[in-house]
């Protein structure tokens, strides 16, 4: 049953990608609402709307943004302490 | 009455000296089973009464090994149970070794739960390192069999910091060897080694890199057991001891954003959940830095949550391991065909650890977040969040994706490939279900937090939208970005880097400079020592020869000539000899007469 949803699912994966689309944008409608009417912000600019989507997408590219950074100065072959 | 009072861990370790002489496998497994599940029961009756028990009179002390409060009920609970799941899930390893030394190790961190004092601590705590080494040991093999000495290297160092640190302070404070909460407002020499011992086996930088160095050479069951325990009981202890320590507070942010990066630059699988442990524990340790009664149940919370979505992930990739023998992103990809079920529960235990609502670190990350916030540090508070994408990104999405979907593995791989033995799915079906449990039936854990009067809700609407909008956008740039994760055939260089090179300075330095002093010496040994000793010994034998053998000789030869005289006496005729006794007898006789 997993292996036919999961082959349904890749086999029309346009409509997998929209669905993620409209579901992502449903989100951040819904939770810049929330936000707008909730006394549990901390700061100010989490009442603007879609704060914590920018937030999340800014914060996935700067992590990684710096590994790519980082993975070019640590980076080394596998068998770098096998000598 | 008889006041008798059974530590848990007393059960794992007669379970493990019995076991060598199960050798039946119709014995073998129900013993397997029973054990923890016996242990398992003992701790719930343990923490039904809560108290001192268990305190012991050696020399002049008195040694606790038994405190039961809330927190160490919580901590002893969730370790319970841990051994029964990591003992199902390899339960069909016919290497005892392998199922003795984890049951030590469980009892080292069930033995360092309960304790009250230094003594007990450092005696359990050593307990857990000489038995998680064996877990590396038992993949068997070079890699692993340096990855434990390395392991050992480590947490003898860090063992030696607590025993420094205990001694000091029971100097200083004339014999007290109490294991509870330091003066970390004012901070003495012993409070800071005391402190080095503890977070080394919590992974805290710069002492974190044996964790992804040894848990990625574990055996596919050995790395369930070793993900569960030793930076647990550390996180345990540091609440014990080291709440509100300012200086954990950096620490643990360091420790949450240095392990994403190095997690998304890993290819190796379980060497991504390694980092993700670290990243994960770092939140513990703010918490503790912060200290306060939420932040200090949201460290309590987060340890507990951890241990079973980290303890599924890893199971779900020593499942794989064990099935394919493959263990790195490059070399795998495709497998949800072959194996589907593995691939779903690990899955969940991929959404647990990113703190999706309904599973089980929703509810407790979020707590140690709002205590940074609700003590207005709120950079720490957006830092944690920011990293909260982190998990989403290479655990749920990365690691998923490339070991189960992505580019189809070769076809040997892909051969091998297919659902674990039942004894592991089942212990990875039981894993998931409380991931999903802890993360719908909230009162679950949260009854029982230590500070029980701390009110938290996190099914608010604000903390749903808040982070479903992170990680659904984290998510969108993994889409976005993917081919910046996309897993290389290469290793990090990380801290290890200076130990790894100090031993090997420390070889060449052998080698080269020690080995030469070391010939040169016995060259000159061999031309002035020898010679000496030659010329004096020389001289002894002379003196010996001509002196000593001189006296003994010559009395020797004398009797020698004394003794011919005599034999030429004894002719060996009758007649002679009656001759002479009748003369000797007469001499006698006359000068008895006139004497």
């Amino acid at each position: 049953m997993i292996l036919r949803l999961i082959d349904y699912l890749r086999d029309h994966l346009k409509v997998v990608v929209a669905c993620c689309y409209v579901l992502i944008a449903a989100v951040t409608a819904w939770g810049s609402v929330v936000a707008f009417n909730s006394h549990h912000t901390h700061m100010f600019f989490e009442k603007w709307p879609g704060f914590w989507s920018f937030f999340g997408f800014a914060a996935c590219f700067g992590l990684l943004t710096v590994a790519r950074w980082l993975g070019n100065c640590v980076k080394t072959r596998e068998d770098y302490y096998d000598d | 009455m008889i006041d008798f009072w059974l530590h848990p861990a007393l059960i794992l370790i007669v379970g493990a000296l019995l076991l060598p002489i199960m050798k039946s496998p119709v014995v073998r497994r129900p013993f397997l089973v029973l054990v923890p599940v016996l242990t398992f029961a003992q701790v719930l009756a343990v923490n039904a009464k809560p108290g001192v028990y268990g305190v012991v009179s050696y020399l002049n002390w008195n040694l606790t090994f038994g405190r039961v409060d809330s927190f160490s009920t919580i901590f002893a609970f969730i370790m319970g149970l841990m051994c029964i799941i990591g003992t199902v899930y390899g339960m069909h390893d016919k290497n005892q070794f392998q199922h003795m030394a984890s049951w030590f190790y469980a009892a080292g961190s069930l033995g360092v739960i309960y304790c009250a004092d230094y003594l007990v601590l450092f005696l359990f705590w050593e307990m857990m390192s000489f038995g998680s080494v064996f877990l590396i040991w038992c993949r068997k093999g070079p890699k692993a069999l340096m990855a434990g000495y390395r392991y050992l290297f480590v947490h003898t160092a860090g063992g030696l910091f607590l025993l420094a640190g205990f001694v000091l302070r029971y100097q200083a404070t004339g014999g007290d060897i109490f294991f509870g909460q330091l003066d970390v407002a004012n901070p003495q020499l012993y409070t800071y080694l005391i402190a080095i011992g503890l977070i080394v086996n919590a992974a805290v930088p710069p002492f974190h890199s044996w964790l992804p160095d040894a848990y990625a050479e574990a055996s596919f069951n050995g790395s369930v057991f070793l993900c569960a325990f030793t930076t647990k009981t550390a996180v345990y202890a540091c609440i014990r001891a080291l709440s509100g320590m300012d200086l954990l507070i950096p620490m643990g942010l360091v420790m949450i954003l240095g392990a994403i990066i190095y997690g998304i630059l890993e290819n190796d699988s379980r060497r991504v959940l390694a980092w993700d442990i670290i990243s994960q524990v770092g939140y513990m340790i703010v918490g503790i830095g912060i200290g306060t009664p939420l932040a200090i149940n949201g460290a309590a919370a987060h340890a507990v949550v951890h241990i079973l979505y980290k303890s599924l992930l890893f199971m779900g990739t020593g499942s794989v391991l064990y099935m394919t023998g493959k263990t790195k992103l490059t070399e795998l990809g495709g497998l949800y065909k072959k194996m589907p079920v593995t691939m779903l529960l690990t899955l969940i235990g991929g959404l647990s650890v990113s703190a999706f609502p309904l599973f089980c670190a929703f509810v407790s990350k979020a707590m140690i977040i709002t205590a940074a916030m609700n003590q207005h540090m709120m950079w720490v508070g957006y830092l944690m969040l920011l990293a909260s994408a982190g998990p989403f990104v290479y655990v749920c999405l990365k690691l998923v994706y490339y070991i189960f979907f992505g580019e189809e593995c070769d076809e040997e791989t892909m051969e091998k490939a297919a659902e674990p033995p039942l004894n592991m799915k089942i212990a990875m079906i039981f894993g998931a279900f409380m991931c999903v449990f802890v993360g719908t039936y909230v009162p679950f854990l949260y009854n029982m937090l230590p500070f029980a009067f701390v009110e938290y809700h996190p099914y608010d609407a604000y903390h749903i939208a808040e982070t479903l909008q992170i990680l659904a956008f984290a998510g969108l740039g993994f889409f976005l970005f993917r081919r910046w994760l996309k897993p290389t055939n290469t290793i990090s260089i990380d801290l290890d880097w200076f130990y790894r090179m100090f031993g090997r300075g420390f070889i060449w330095v052998d080698k080269t400079v020690i080995e030469t002093v070391d010939t040169w010496v016995s060259r000159i040994w061999d031309k002035v020592a020898i010679t000496c000793l030659m010329v004096v010994s020389n001289f002894w034998s002379w003196f010996d020869w001509h002196g000593i053998d001189g006296v003994v000789d010559g009395f020797a030869r004398s009797v020698h000539g004394l003794g011919g005289q005599v034999r030429k006496l004894q002719s060996g005729q009758i007649q002679y000899n009656i001759y002479f006794a009748a003369t000797v007898l007469a001499i006698a006789i006359f000068a008895y007469a006139f004497a």
